[in-house]
């Protein structure tokens, strides 16, 4: 409960209470909830809430106005604090400093329910990231999440069910609009069959693209200053689940609309004895990093152990990694076979969850192993390491593309990774005729070797590699995953980081870059439609807007607060209003997936928390009321105030 | 790069309208400057490179300060928002095409115009302090109008609220971010420096009003033009507005007071 909050942190609240001669970290604390407690019984409840402000996101900014306006007319005293995209990070994700958060659901795409994991059990308040950032603790939820884990088919889908309806009862976030993202596309430099509907805020989309010419430059307009400046795979992050660093960085499967697809690993095998479950992973033969070093099995290990303390050892409690961890503690044991084969064991969960385990960047252990000095940076508030600072500006990763250089403050420029498995077969200089046909004879022999379930020692494998040099690419090689084996889409990939989605318009427009990735204000439809070369895509995401409770404050300890602040908002007012009808009002996390509820189903209005009024007029009449039913006051001037004691 | 081309070509609109506004000089002015050029500019040397100076400070210190900006700085968004309520969207409802294209184009080209041109003027004239009183003017703002963006955090009407207050810019706007970082700053509202840089060029055109009478109706239509587009394009609060004033104001007095002889 306590977590980061004992902490102290640098913001206007901490340094007055510094000021006020209240130096030691417990003392800081205490003097603020006195502060809080003692103020609230003669001034009105105060929040805070915090947003990104209009040019980053249109629509946040029109959600806490809309927000702030109704918990005024019911006595709240309401601040809006607008930050950008790192404020927020670390205002809110990192040192959950905040009463309530408007934002977007960190994955863009329908989530497995498992997702909900790490942002609502007990055990990751006080994890960084989107880690629970709300301090929600709930022993139901607790007990559902991991049923949820270790259950499967119909049994799973209840305690799925059950765990969507104790979060909407308990609303420590308010699932509000999955809007439908809008993005500009230019149809006269790639194929408008290869954009297909598909969204290019999906970053693996974009390697699927079809070039009219020879493969050229890919330019994107990016409203967002994450992949200019910072390309750290691990760090804390506003819109962590569709950044352009997963580009750069492979994980052993793919995880794709539900789908996973078989990535750095060329095949994995399920071993299921015992209830104890273990998969088998043999990478592809031959990945490389960026740097030209091997990628093998160690490096995988490297990374499980990694993600999980980030010190390696050297913090007295370990530093985790701000991202993953769900994932992460799906893992119990990694056994390296060789330097292509591994075996994962999993703590109690089902073949379906452990899957997720299987999605995260996997990192080179050559460099990261060099980033576990402990650091006390002043914008975090507690002890971190130089893996979670580091803006790791070269990024050598092993993914598809590659850093080049950074040319401006607001420009990066990558190129295509010619060794990496998606290309290597269609790039790399062929083979055929200098290969020797008994050489590669004996090398396919070599190489049904090395199938799972097999074991060879390390030294085969090594001596197979010498082998490999003299095999043509397509005997050496598995091909890539169907779905990625087209055309190839480009050979740079440019991306400009600009201040609004109007810029982003513009650069499309003046031809400069080929996509935006942006959240568009619907106005910009216009402009689309009225240019030839520029298509539309609408495309349904799961990154809802939702509000953020910080459960660890008052009053929005109190559930009740909760739930009245949920309905003070006409969700469905919101999407026709500031939407434009671009999206759907929604009552769940997973309302955009099959897992939905059918108890949370949108029928006209919300189910669980229906909005106190009607055609988005606040009863304030009725509302006030009802939180005086739940122990507040009112004083004379309408004013709300705390609960007598 | 597109950019550089925008740039371009910003530079050639400007310097194609301050060759035409060169009438207002007059010719004799114009030749004396030229026989004079040298030892004038070795006068002026100094005060455009502490101008210089503060300009690069600014460029430098800006991204640092506003990461101070947020630690220490005062948030007054709220503060002003229920001083003028929704002036600005009364401004912006007199929104009309034409009157966008206008602002728009006097927001980034005007305001170009107004404050380089005075440059050239004032170098032009006989006696000397008129411009070195100018170019501290301008520094005086740049370098007060920082320490107020540490100071003070606000962002501005459109960022605040885009239903009640709309970006009115659009295009131009795009083009003016991608050639200067200035209005990609959101946080850096408070006070209005296109405001108090133009009214500051309008105060200086008075007091040169004998020696250039038309520049004085030029420069009052365009920096009244400036200030109104700054709130009818949705960056600027009236509050800037009016505290931009007052910084001309100051930094005239400044100017007056410290530079020059007489």
């Amino acid at each position: 409960m306590i977590g980061s909050d004992t902490t102290p942190r640098l913001s206007r609240r901490s340094l007055l209470a510094g000021a006020a001669g209240l130096s030691a970290a417990a003392a800081g604390c205490i003097g603020r909830v006195q502060t809080r407690v003692g103020r609230s019984q003669q001034t009105p409840l105060s929040v805070d809430i915090t947003t990104l402000y209009a040019d980053l996101d249109p629509f946040g900014i029109r959600i806490a106005q809309e927000l702030r306006s109704k918990l005024e007319a019911v006595g709240f005293d309401a601040q809006l604090r607008l930050v950008d995209v790192r404020g927020f990070s670390e205002q809110v994700l990192l040192n959950h400093d905040f009463d309530i958060y408007v934002g977007q659901f960190p994955y863009p795409q329908p989530p497995d329910p498992d997702l909900l994991y790490p942002l609502f059990r007990s055990t990751f308040d006080g994890a960084l990231g989107w880690q629970n950032p709300y301090g929600f603790t709930h022993l139901s939820s607790d007990q559902l999440l991991d049923s949820q884990r270790s259950t499967s088919g119909e049994r799973r889908q209840q305690a799925v069910d059950e765990l969507q309806e104790l979060l909407a009862r308990t609303q420590p976030f308010v699932p509000l609009v999955a809007p439908t993202h809008l993005s500009g596309v230019r149809t006269n430099s790639f194929e408008a069959d290869s954009w297909n509907q598909r969204a290019p805020t999906r970053p693996h989309n974009l390697l699927k693209l079809n070039p009219t010419g020879d493969p050229g430059t890919l330019g994107l307009a990016v409203v967002d200053d994450r992949i200019t400046g910072n390309r750290n795979p691990i760090s804390a992050d506003y819109k962590q689940g569709e950044s352009l660093v997963d580009l750069l960085y492979d994980p052993l499967v793919l995880e794709e609309n539900g789908d996973y697809i078989p990535w750095l690993a060329r095949e994995y095998q399920w071993d299921e004895t015992d209830d104890q479950l273990e998969v088998s992973i043999t990478l592809r033969e031959g990945l490389e990093w960026h740097d030209g070093e091997p990628l093998t099995a160690f490096d995988v290990y490297f990374t499980y152990e990694f993600l999980r303390d980030t010190s390696l050892g050297e913090a007295v409690r370990p530093i985790p990694s701000e991202r993953f961890r769900g994932r992460i503690s799906l893992v119990e044991a990694i056994h390296v076979q060789n330097s292509r084969e591994l075996r994962i064991r999993f703590t109690n969960a089902s073949q379906q969850v452990a899957k997720r385990a299987l999605a995260v960047p996997i990192l080179p252990a050559h460099i990261w192993e060099t980033r576990t000095r402990i650091e006390r940076p002043r914008n975090r508030s507690g002890e971190t390491t130089v893996a979670l600072t580091t803006a790791n500006q070269e990024a050598v990763g092993s993914g598809p593309i590659q850093f080049d250089q950074e040319p401006g403050d607001d420009i990066v420029e990558f190129t295509r990774f010619d060794s990496h498995f998606l290309w290597r077969l269609r790039t790399q200089p062929d083979a055929d005729d200098e290969a020797d046909v008994d050489a590669a004879n004996e090398s396919v022999s070599n190489e049904s070797t090395t199938q799972p379930n097999s074991t060879i020692a390390e030294a085969d494998a090594s001596e197979s590699t010498v082998d490999d040099t003299e095999i043509p690419p397509e005997e050496r090689f598995e091909p890539p995953p169907e779905a990625y084996d087209g055309p190839l889409p480009f050979e740079r990939l440019t991306v400009f980081s600009v201040g609004s989605d109007t810029v982003a318009m513009e650069l499309l427009r003046s031809g400069e870059a080929d996509a935006t990735i942006a959240t568009l204000r619907p106005t910009e439809v216009g402009t689309i439609e009225a240019d030839s070369d520029l298509d539309l895509i609408e495309h349904q995401s799961n990154a809802f807007y939702h509000l953020g409770f910080n459960t660890r404050r008052e009053p929005l300890r109190n559930p009740n607060v909760r739930r009245l602040i949920a309905q003070v908002i006409d969700k469905s007012r919101l999407v026709e209003q500031y939407f434009d009808g671009y999206g759907r009002p929604i009552a769940s996390p997973l309302a955009e997936t099959e897992w939905l509820a059918d108890s949370l189903r949108w029928d006209g209005s919300d189910p669980e928390v229906p909005f106190i009024g009607t055609d988005g007029v606040l009863d304030v009449e009725r509302a006030r009321e009802q939180f005086r039913d739940i122990g507040y006051q009112y004083t004379a001037d309408n004013e709300l105030i705390s609960q007598i004691r | 790069m597109y950019r550089t081309q925008l740039l371009v070509e910003f530079v050639a609109i400007v310097a194609v309208i301050c060759l035409f506004s060169t009438v207002i000089i007059g010719r004799s002015r114009l030749s004396i400057l030229a026989e004079e050029f040298r030892p004038r500019s070795r006068e002026f040397a100094p005060y455009f490179g502490v101008l210089l100076v503060v300009l690069a400070l600014n460029s430098v210190l800006r991204d640092s300060a506003q990461e101070v900006s947020r630690i220490i700085g005062l948030n007054i968004t709220n503060t002003i928002y229920s001083i003028e309520g929704e002036f600005v969207a009364v401004v912006q409802s007199f929104e009309t095409e034409a009157l966008t294209t206008y602002f728009s184009a006097v927001y980034m080209y005007g305001y170009a115009f107004l404050l380089v041109f005075p440059l050239l003027a004032y170098a032009a004239l006989s006696e000397r302090e008129t411009l070195k009183r100018l170019v501290g003017a301008y520094s005086f703002n740049y370098f007060i109008g920082l320490i107020l963006y540490i100071i003070f955090m606000a962002y501005g009407p459109r960022n605040f609220n885009d239903v009640v207050f709309t970006n009115l810019l659009y295009q131009t706007d795009a083009q003016y971010q991608m050639i200067t970082t200035e209005v990609n700053d959101p946080a850096n509202v408070f006070p209005s420096l296109h405001t108090s840089l133009s009214a500051t060029v309008a105060i200086f055109a008075y007091k040169t009003r004998e020696e250039y009478p038309y520049w004085l109706a030029i420069a009052t239509v365009l920096a009244v033009s400036v200030i109104i587009s700054t709130m009818y394009l949705g960056i600027h609060w009236a509050t800037d507005v009016v505290f931009g004033i007052v910084l001309a104001g100051v930094c005239v007095y400044l100017a007056d007071r410290y530079i020059g002889e007489d």
